[in-house]
């Protein structure tokens, strides 16, 4: 059943984790020409100097900064917004699994495809930093980009969440909440800026909780 | 049982980012704006004088005894702090107890500087700069290389991204030779070009011992300094001053600040204590700046509510001390007004530059919007699941809201 | 006799209005069970908590002996649901939601499900969401079909169809049910489609169960009658034991009752009415619904 259901999300997600994947190689490949320019033009000395004082990669890779949040974001709209109009979600609810299993496996693999998403794009950049770069900068360059990926593997349950509840008022404040604890993510100005880290990634294991309650109402048939 | 999990993970969540953002939104919406008094020290009437800016543009000049200034006169007191203006308007005395009052001169002999908690412990890059202390040029040039310090010392190449090998181990045998002992724990530099001279680094070993370290044609030069490890540093400042009468100075853990002299690396403790000792200076919490002039040497600790200041003479014995005091942000009616109301709030910023979650509680206080809120629960819902009233009982207003905002459905 | 549907003293309220007021129905192993009613009698609340998608302000209703709003995946496994609007995998290819589906039934019987599909003409790798209304019926069919289920429960089948996907529906349905004994529960409005199928009937009236009985019984005993009388306006109303509605057009009364032409006459000579005229007119199963309902 397990498999049926990922072969669900894979027909729903296919295109959107190949175009993402594509994105992520355009980031990449933007990233590289980025850096190469920049050593070009400024000499590399002062190109590393630029890169430590003025937190260069951090503000000149964007594109890292926002795709795992758009990736979250399409992600769970993809999943869930076919489910939920016209309530076809009834259709999933009714199938002899339990809607608990069914709802986490269905967000769990969604994560997973976000997951591998990120991973990509870690390893990815990894490699490309390395290349120019001494390991102190690559060490801080990739610690400051955790945040981003917690902040849109957090955007990805949320979303899902809010998409998952039947009922628009709760969604309004879902969505406030949301937007206060995405906002957390993508506070840094500078390299490797968050500590206790752990705190942030304990509240992106704690959201996909959520879901059980928002498939619960629509199970009682709240509105 | 696990539907009943999840609306409490949910209000948790509201919880959440309810105390991230609705103290600091309410404080935003009532505090008002205090107007701080800023202290100074005459050298002229040897002793304490302040300005306090009114609202409207208002300034008013006055000395700690009671006396009225206008600008002019209030001006012509401070001659170290505005010989420019004075200068200009040809107010500024030839001398004053004997010190010539030129601008070159006062400018030669007055220096500066301010600690603050996000100087001490900050994120940054661990790759240094090495000048060359004596450079065939006339300005300080920026080498062609970085190099990292930890269990070792390495030199990169930025052009190739590896090793300089032998420059590295140089560096490696001249600290060894001094004494070091890896890993270095503080790495203190000043890596500009915009310094009249070059001092290097201080580093202090895994012993807690302080070296000096420096490039002189293309030597290092590593000095093993006498100042005692159990000083316990916390953080060293170099700076280079054409005074030279310190290479820099250091905050130890115990919120101790002491300037490193060019008279073979002798430290000088400053002072950080006072009379009254609830004015003693934390490091993580306030700011401590050290201003020194022709005349006197100024100490200032600033805090939330108060300003001290310390002034010794020419040679640190201490001659007079001042704190200034006006409501500390706890004691403002915002602020007390938020801590009846809210049990708690968190907090991502911190006085350093870190994001880091941080849980302020109010205390007893904070009671007083459990107990509201626990009541406003009673009287005005619905009967409900007793672990409701518990989470409004530890979260106060917040718990509240999300309790009424999330139905439970059993 | 044993009951796949069971409902007791079902009540329930939107906020505080009444939408069901103690509604008790049974449903019979093999039975085709009909319910009716115009909109806003709890027809949708009724079946929404029959398919679990609803649980009831108090009463229970057991769904093959377990309460509906709470059914365990295995007994979810033996009820096959067609919803309203014929919702269906829009995202899907034919193959795709077979291959799907399949794989949460032991019982799959994909015969039924490629029999039913290879009528359309259609090629495997046809998305749902392409389909004409008909069409996507006849691929909710097939999967309840293939999926062998005990129960049927379908809400409004015929929303949407034309006439010919309608019989086509109706034709496939009763052959498969009739042929392995299958329960059924279905709402409808096109009240000839209902006469052609189903065995037992409910209709709902305002918060109160109209009538429940088998539709056969219905047709047996339900009549109505006609006759002029200008002065009927003032003497009869609607009661619950001699007449269950009225009409008045001109001078001409309507009175559909479940009380033979005899019991008739001697009412209407009790309360002194002249009746002359007094006849039965026939009715189609449809305008039985209008009398019971009324029609406004």
């Amino acid at each position: 059943m397990l498999k049926a259901i990922l072969y669900k999300e894979w027909i729903k997600l296919r295109w959107a984790v190949i175009v993402i994947a594509g994105l992520s190689l355009l980031t990449l490949a933007y990233s590289i020409g980025m850096i190469n320019y920049y050593i070009e033009f400024q000499g590399a000395l002062n190109n590393w100097l630029y890169v430590i004082g003025k937190s260069l990669l951090l503000r000149n890779i964007v594109f890292v900064k926002y795709l795992p949040l758009i990736t979250g974001l399409t992600f769970g709209l993809l999943q869930f917004v076919q489910e939920m109009s016209r309530n076809r979600m009834r259709l999933s609810y009714h199938l002899p699994i339990s809607e608990k299993k069914l709802l986490l496996s269905s967000v769990g693999i969604g994560y997973a495809f976000l997951l591998a998403e990120i991973v990509f794009l870690f390893f990815g950049l990894w490699l490309v930093v390395a290349v120019n770069y001494p390991a102190e900068i690559v060490q801080k360059a990739l610690l400051s980009m955790i945040p981003w990926f917690l902040g849109g593997s957090a955007v990805y349950f949320l979303t899902s969440f809010i998409i998952l509840e039947p009922s628009w008022i709760y969604r309004i404040i879902y969505g406030i909440v949301s937007a206060g604890l995405t906002s957390l993510y993508f506070q840094a100005s500078t390299y490797d800026q968050y500590r206790t880290l752990w705190t942030f990634v304990l509240i992106v294991l704690l959201i996909p909780l959520t879901i059980l309650f928002a498939g619960h109402r629509f199970r009682r048939g709240t509105k | 049982m696990l539907n009943k999990l999840s609306r409490y993970v949910i209000i948790l969540l509201i919880v959440f980012v309810a105390a991230l953002y609705l103290p600091d939104f309410f404080s935003m919406l009532f505090d008002k704006k205090v107007n701080t008094p800023r202290l100074d020290y005459s050298a002229v009437i040897d002793d304490f004088v302040y300005t306090i800016y009114g609202g409207m543009g208002q300034v008013e000049y006055r000395d700690i005894k009671g006396n009225s200034y206008n600008e002019r006169e209030y001006f012509a007191l401070l001659p170290f702090m505005y010989y420019a203006t004075l200068e200009k308007w040809q107010q500024l005395p030839p001398s004053l107890k004997g010190i010539e009052l030129s601008s070159r001169n006062i400018r030669e002999n007055t220096q500066v500087f301010r600690i603050q908690a996000k100087d001490i412990d900050f994120p940054y890059v661990p790759l240094y700069l090495m000048f060359e202390a004596e450079p065939d040029y006339a300005q300080l040039m920026i080498p062609e290389d970085l190099f990292r310090l930890g269990n070792k010392i390495e030199f990169i190449d930025p052009n190739s991204n590896s090793v300089i090998a032998e420059k590295s181990e140089r560096f490696q045998s001249a600290l060894l030779d001094a004494g070091f002992r890896f890993p270095a724990k503080i790495i203190a530099g000043n890596p500009t070009n915009r310094k009249p001279f070059d001092e290097g680094y201080f580093i202090s070993d895994a012993n807690g011992a302080v070296f000096h370290l420096k490039m002189i044609h293309d030597q290092p030069v590593c000095i093993k300094t006498g100042i005692d490890p159990k000083l316990n540093i916390r953080q060293i400042f170099v700076s280079e001053n054409l005074r030279r009468e310190f290479y820099g100075w250091f905050v130890t853990h115990d919120n101790k600040v002491f300037l490193i002299t060019y008279d073979d690396y002798k430290v000088r403790e400053l002072p950080t204590r006072t009379k009254e000792g609830i004015y003693d200076y934390i490091a993580d919490e306030m700011t401590y700046r050290f201003y020194t002039y022709p005349i006197n040497r100024h100490v200032y600790i600033s805090g939330d509510g108060f300003v001290k200041m310390i002034v010794t003479d020419n040679d640190f014995n201490p001659i007079a001390e001042h704190v200034e005091t006006w409501t500390p942000y706890d004691r403002r009616s915002a602020s007390v007004i938020k801590q009846f109301l809210f049990p708690f709030e968190l907090n991502t910023n911190t006085p350093t530059n870190f994001v880091k979650l941080q849980l302020d509680h109010f205390g007893w206080k904070g009671l007083a919007g459990i107990a509201a809120s626990l009541l406003a629960l009673v009287l005005f819902s619905r009967k409900r699941s007793w672990t409701d009233y518990v989470l409004v009982l530890l979260t106060g207003v917040f718990g509240l809201i999300g309790v009424l905002l999330i139905k439970d459905e059993e | 006799m044993e009951h796949v549907i069971e409902c007791q003293n079902l009540t329930h309220y939107y906020g505080d209005k009444l939408v069901l007021n103690n509604l008790n129905l049974k449903v019979e192993r093999g039975r085709i069970f009909g319910i009716l009613g115009k909109n806003g009698m709890g027809k949708t609340t009724t079946i929404n908590i029959l398919m679990g998608f609803l649980r009831p302000s108090s009463g229970k209703c057991l769904v093959l002996g377990e309460e509906s709003h709470k059914l365990s995946p295995a007994t979810r496994q033996k009820i096959g649901l067609l919803h309203e609007g014929h919702l269906a995998y829009d995202f899907m290819t034919i193959r795709q939601v077979e291959k799907f589906y399949s794989a949460f039934f032991p019982n799959w019987k994909p015969d039924y499900y490629w029999d039913l599909i290879g009528k359309l003409g259609l090629s495997d790798s046809h998305k749902i969401k392409n389909m004409s209304c008909g069409q996507r019926s006849q691929v909710v069919l097939g999967l309840i079909f293939a999926q062998d289920p005990e129960l049927l429960i379908l809400d409004d089948y015929s929303m949407g169809l034309d006439p010919g996907y309608r019989a086509l529906f109706i034709d496939y349905l009763q052959e498969y049910v009739r042929e392995k004994n299958k329960t059924v529960f279905l709402t409808s409005h096109i009240i000839q489609d209902v006469e052609k199928v189903v065995d037992d009937t409910i209709i709902m009236g305002h918060q109160k169960l109209l009538l429940n009985m088998p539709l056969a019984t219905l047709k047996k005993n339900f009549h109505r009658y006609e006759f002029r009388n200008a002065e009927a306006v003032r003497h009869l109303k609607i009661d619950d034991d001699f007449i269950t509605n009225l009409e008045f057009v001109n001078n001409k009364v309507t009175i559909y009752s479940f009380k033979p032409l005899r019991e008739i006459k001697a009412y209407l000579n009790a309360v002194k009415l002249e009746h002359e005229d007094l006849q039965e007119i026939s009715m189609s199963l449809e305008e039985a619904f209008i009398g019971l309902t009324g029609k406004y």
